[in-house]
Formats: structure tokens, C-alpha cells, sequence
């Protein structure tokens, strides 16, 4: 008996517990060894699926009747993923990081430029058509002004 | 046979494969690969010897665990750190 609870309900517990860390230990496996290396990010998303195996660890330590152990990795866990996404930006991640590709600026530059554009120049649909119609016999106008004929 | 105990056979199970899979993560190209690849081996080794103490009764094993996920961590956490400033 363990605070009025039966020692065979405590240990049934213990064993789902146990059941539930290792399946999401599979399911972590699965998705890590599956998922396609020519994906943009994928070390973030490797980063991501091992977080599964972070939870299943600290739900194991805690079915196995270690809590120091499941505090500890509570707390280091999301530091230790925080700092390998970090270490990997700034150091190998070329397809984000401006410092290590320089030519991302250079698209974000010419991105900009091109909403510029697209902003100073009114759509068709914003004009009447009667504002469109006047466009056009100014121009014919103007045309025949010129004496191209 | 308790069930306790299949449970923790069944966990040791997965945790091996684990442990297999993160020796093929461990080869992957890059060094944020072989980082994470070395804390996620850190992981699955301390939940196994604790789980193999836990079941044979042995107690330096949750010792040599401790050492083990607390050095194992603390270590990445500081290469990952050289990692980013050597840039």
C-alpha cells in the first residue's frame, strides 16, 4: 500500500506508463528514419520529432520511480533542444541565415521592390469603366496628334 | 511472469532500437547531426541502465545514469555553444 492505493494499481500504472513511453519511442524512431532528408528544414524537424522522445524519457523516469531524474531532463530538455537549433542557424543553417547567404538579402531586397510596384500602380478592377473608356480616346487622340499617318 | 516486468522488457526493446537509430542519425553529414544524434544516445542510455537497474536491483546504476544524463547534457549544451560563436 502506497497512499492508500493498492501496490497492484500502482504497478498496472507503472506498466502503462512504460507501454505509452516506448510506443512514443517507436513512433519517434519511425518518424525519424522516414521522413525525407531533401526537405527544406528537416534538422529543425529531426529537432522536433526527438521531442517525443524527450516526453517518453521524463513519462519512463517517473514510471520507473525516478522523479529526480525526470525533473532534471524536465528542465534541460527544451535548453538542450533550444541550443542545437541555435548552434545549427548560425553556424550551418544556409537556406535562413543572411550571414552565412548572402543572397537571401539580395531576394528579400528584390521581394520588396516588387510589392513597391505592385503598390504604386493601380489595379483595373479599382478604375471605372468609364474611366478606362476616357484612357483610351485620349490615347487614340493622341495618336492621331502625332501624325503617324 | 509480472507484468511490470514484460513492460520493462518491452521498453528495453524500443530503447535499443532507439539507440540504433541514433547511431544511424549520428552519421549524417553535419555536426548539428552528430549533436543531436549524441544527446538523443545520452537519453536512451541513462533509461536503459536505469531500467536494467531497476529490474536485476542494482544500485550504481542509477548513479552511473545520473552522471551520465547530467554531464551528457551539460557537454552538448556547451559544444552547441562553441558551435555558434565559431562563426
Amino acid at each position: 500500500m502506497m497512499f492508500g492505493i493498492d501496490a497492484g494499481l500502482i504497478s498496472l500504472i507503472q506498466s502503462i506508463l512504460l507501454v505509452i513511453s516506448a510506443l512514443l519511442i517507436l513512433i519517434a524512431v519511425a518518424g525519424v528514419l522516414k521522413i525525407d532528408r531533401n526537405l527544406d528544414n528537416v534538422v529543425y524537424a529531426r529537432i522536433h520529432i526527438l521531442g517525443i522522445v524527450d516526453v517518453a524519457g521524463i513519462i519512463a523516469f517517473i514510471a520507473l520511480g525516478q522523479p529526480l531524474f525526470a525533473l532534471i531532463y524536465l528542465f534541460l530538455a527544451p535548453l538542450l533542444a533550444h541550443a542545437l537549433a541555435n548552434a545549427y542557424f548560425h553556424s550551418e543553417d544556409t537556406l535562413n541565415n543572411p550571414v552565412l547567404n548572402p543572397s537571401i538579402l539580395d531576394e528579400e531586397e528584390i521581394l520588396e521592390e516588387d510589392e513597391d510596384i505592385l503598390v504604386e500602380t493601380p489595379a483595373e478592377e479599382d478604375l471605372d469603366s468609364s474611366e478606362i473608356l476616357d484612357i483610351d480616346e485620349s490615347l487614340e487622340e493622341k495618336s492621331e496628334d502625332d501624325g503617324n499617318d | 511472469m509480472d507484468i511490470l516486468l514484460i513492460c520493462e522488457c518491452f521498453l528495453i526493446i524500443a530503447l535499443i532500437v532507439f539507440l540504433i537509430a541514433t547511431l544511424r542519425i549520428i552519421t549524417y553529414k553535419s555536426i548539428s547531426m552528430g549533436l543531436i544524434g549524441t544527446s538523443s544516445f545520452t537519453l536512451a542510455l541513462t533509461l536503459l541502465l536505469v531500467t536494467v537497474g531497476t529490474i536485476y536491483n542494482i544500485g550504481f546504476f542509477k548513479d552511473i545514469a545520473l552522471a551520465l544524463l547530467l554531464l551528457g547534457i551539460v557537454g552538448t549544451i556547451a559544444y552547441a555553444a562553441v558551435l555558434r560563436r565559431a562563426e
